[in-house]
């Protein structure tokens, strides 16, 4: 699994490379890179350790070439501050969010999570007395992905049917993001924001 | 001018509604039972287990599928020449068989009726076959016996490639104590050619140190003899399989198998070479106590009884926030200036490995036996992005590619998994 996220990974660098370099600004870019020595770098990432702005057109068009090349690939530090200035901009338009949500599903007590994961369990007649504790833990282990299954549909449930039905007033807007923990399951932050009065009044 | 006559219209409406907003808030919040009723109605929807027959995905949604008859003339878009398929394809339904259609066999309900995805349906009743479908050369065929039940040393013996390397964690373990899969430490990452296809096999056993690292966590020595049921090799087994794969394996018929080293093994053996290069940590203590979160005690376990422990919580600054943005970046392009020339060659894509198309299938040989599904095939009707095919393969009804896990992890006493780099 992790041999094609990093395949896919470098499959989405290589195409972004590809169209940089086919572009016709590329030959002055070109000319620019090569100009480039040990130097200049060392002489930029002082300035940028006293938080001073850099001056070399070079390297700032190094550092850009170098975002957009980044910023497409997913789990990527240059990725992570496109979706912060994503939340920020839905707090500029939106509003403050009317809650700040972390769900983190219990995969290891959940009968559906066994039920991907290939036991037979008839859901509406579920004993629990028949799964010890590691039984169930060995049975997501082997079917890592039925967690992640339960994981969406359980937060798609949430969403679909809790958030946009109004638990909070009409819903505006959400943002999320799911992060792993320790032992590789999954949870997610959320901000949620609801239509109010005083909503877009910045934006006005 | 008409710009702005627009936008004064939008803003007194926006005006208008805020004013009404204001004069009915705060409004009523919907029942929350309703809202109850949906979330667990929503849930019911998806508390199936339903395979298409046509991509052979596993679903959940019964939304998402339909149910066709076996008499359905449209299946016939999904036959495929038996000539071309090494294996026997038939799923016990006459009325399937005949006509040489593939479908996956764990979605036939009844000898009427079989359930397919939406997607696939209005695909291949129109005429065309899905480039999803099992039918359009992604077929992967049965595990044959003689390459079930191999440790993983013996599939990595077998592999023509190997594109990731393990790393083992054992230890000692106490009952009912709560232990950390995780392992923090430095790895030195040497490159090496993942392209390479190794035609002589099976690869040396020394060579498995390459590929595989073991670190014991204990202030114990490590047992051996304990150890061993992990890093076991067969040599019988290992030769069953590699002449059942020279025969079936799409990728394997170029392949040579070593005689020579293979009379150099005993019938059985360990690994010795990657035990004797086994890293130790003291304790594993500190590294736990950082994982350590809020309820660590197992709920279930009757004997727990009082408050739930609490821990200092801190906050470390992983993603190196308070540094300033391009300094990293700066830092490593200035490490790599100095001794890394980087040609530039216009004109031709430059060759990756994954566009190889045996680059998955000869390095999992026990996950494709027969070579066939393949990531990039030019025979295919509609071809997959590599994506897709992933997507695909981690969904489907046999849930092929996650399968290696189970033989780590089922290991009783000793607790380990690997670490996937």
């Amino acid at each position: 699994m992790i041999v094609s996220f990093d395949v896919i990974r470098r499959e989405q660098a290589m195409t972004k490379v590809t169209i940089r370099t086919k572009q016709r600004a590329w030959k002055r870019t070109q000319r620019l890179l090569e100009s480039l020595t040990a130097e200049d770098l060392g002489r930029a990432a002082k300035q940028e350790q006293k938080y001073f702005k850099i001056t070399d057109p070079a390297i700032l068009e190094l550092l850009k070439l170098i975002g957009q090349i980044r910023g497409a690939t997913s789990g990527s530090d240059e990725r992570k501050s496109y979706m912060l200035t994503e939340l920020k901009s839905s707090f500029i338009y939106h509003g403050c969010p009317v809650i700040y949500l972390t769900i983190n599903p219990g995969d290891r007590h959940s009968p559906l999570a066994l039920l991907y994961a290939g036991a037979k369990i008839d859901v509406n007649n579920f004993i629990p007395e028949e799964y010890s504790v590691i039984d169930r833990v060995r049975m997501l282990l082997r079917n890592p992905l039925s967690v992640v299954e339960y994981f969406h549909h359980m937060i798609q449930a949430i969403i679909e049917g809790v958030l946009k039905q109004g638990m909070f007033g009409e819903l505006a807007h959400y943002y999320g993001t799911i992060e792993y923990q320790g032992r590789f399951t999954p949870h997610i932050h959320m901000a949620v924001f609801h239509f109010s009065y005083h909503s877009k009044l910045i934006y006005l | 001018m008409l710009l702005t006559n627009f936008r004064l219209e939008e803003l007194n409406r926006h005006y208008y509604s805020i004013k009404t907003t204001q004069a009915v808030w705060p409004q009523l919040l919907p029942d929350p039972k309703q809202l109850y009723a949906n979330f667990y109605e929503m849930m019911h929807k998806v508390s199936y287990n339903i395979v298409c027959a046509c991509c052979g995905i596993l679903g959940h949604n019964i939304d998402e599928f339909i149910m066709v008859s076996t008499e359905d003339q449209s299946l016939t878009t999904l036959a495929v020449g038996p000539d071309v398929v090494p294996f026997s394809f038939s799923c016990g339904v006459a009325a399937i068989d005949q006509r040489y259609i593939m479908i996956d066999p764990l979605a036939v309900r009844d000898q009427d009726t079989i359930t397919v995805c939406n997607k696939c349906y209005s695909c291949f009743s129109g005429g065309t076959l899905p480039a999803e479908a099992l039918a359009n050369f992604r077929w992967i065929g049965p595990v044959p016996a003689e390459l079930q039940d191999l440790t993983w040393a013996e599939e990595a013996l077998i592999a023509r490639s190997h594109v990731f390397g393990r790393i083992f964690r054992l230890e000692q373990r106490r009952n009912g104590e709560p232990t950390y899969s995780s392992l923090k430490g430095h790895i030195v990452l040497v490159p090496q050619n993942t392209i390479r296809l190794l035609d002589i096999l099976p690869v040396s056993p020394d060579s498995l140190t390459d590929i595989a690292h073991v670190v014991w966590v204990g202030k114990m020595k490590p047992d051996i003899s304990k150890l061993a049921p992990q890093f076991t090799v067969r040599k019988n087994k290992v030769i069953t399989a590699l002449r059942w794969l020279c025969q079936h394996h799409e990728d394997y018929w170029n392949v040579t198998i070593d005689i020579a080293e293979l009379s150099k093994w005993p019938s059985v053996f360990v690994t010795e070479a990657l035990l004797s290069s086994v890293g130790r940590v003291q304790s594993g203590a500190v590294e736990d106590a950082m994982r350590d979160g809020f309820a660590t005690e197992e709920i279930d376990v009757d004997e727990f009884s009082g408050d739930i422990p609490n821990t200092t919580s801190a906050i470390i600054d992983v993603n190196n926030v308070s540094q300033p943005q391009h300094l990293m970046t700066l830092e490593q392009l200035q490490s790599l200036h100095g001794n890394l020339t980087i040609n530039v060659v216009p004109g031709s894509d430059i060759l990756q490995h994954y566009k190889d198309s045996a680059y998955f299938t000869s390095a999992f040989p026990t996950l494709f036996p027969w070579g066939t599904g393949k990531h990039i095939d030019n025979r295919r009707q509609r071809s997959l992005k590599l994506g897709r095919w992933i997507e695909l393969l981690l969904k489907n009804s046999s849930r092929y590619v996650v399968t290696f896990f189970e033989k780590i992890i089922d290991d009783i006493g000793v607790s380990s998994l690997t670490a996937i780099l």
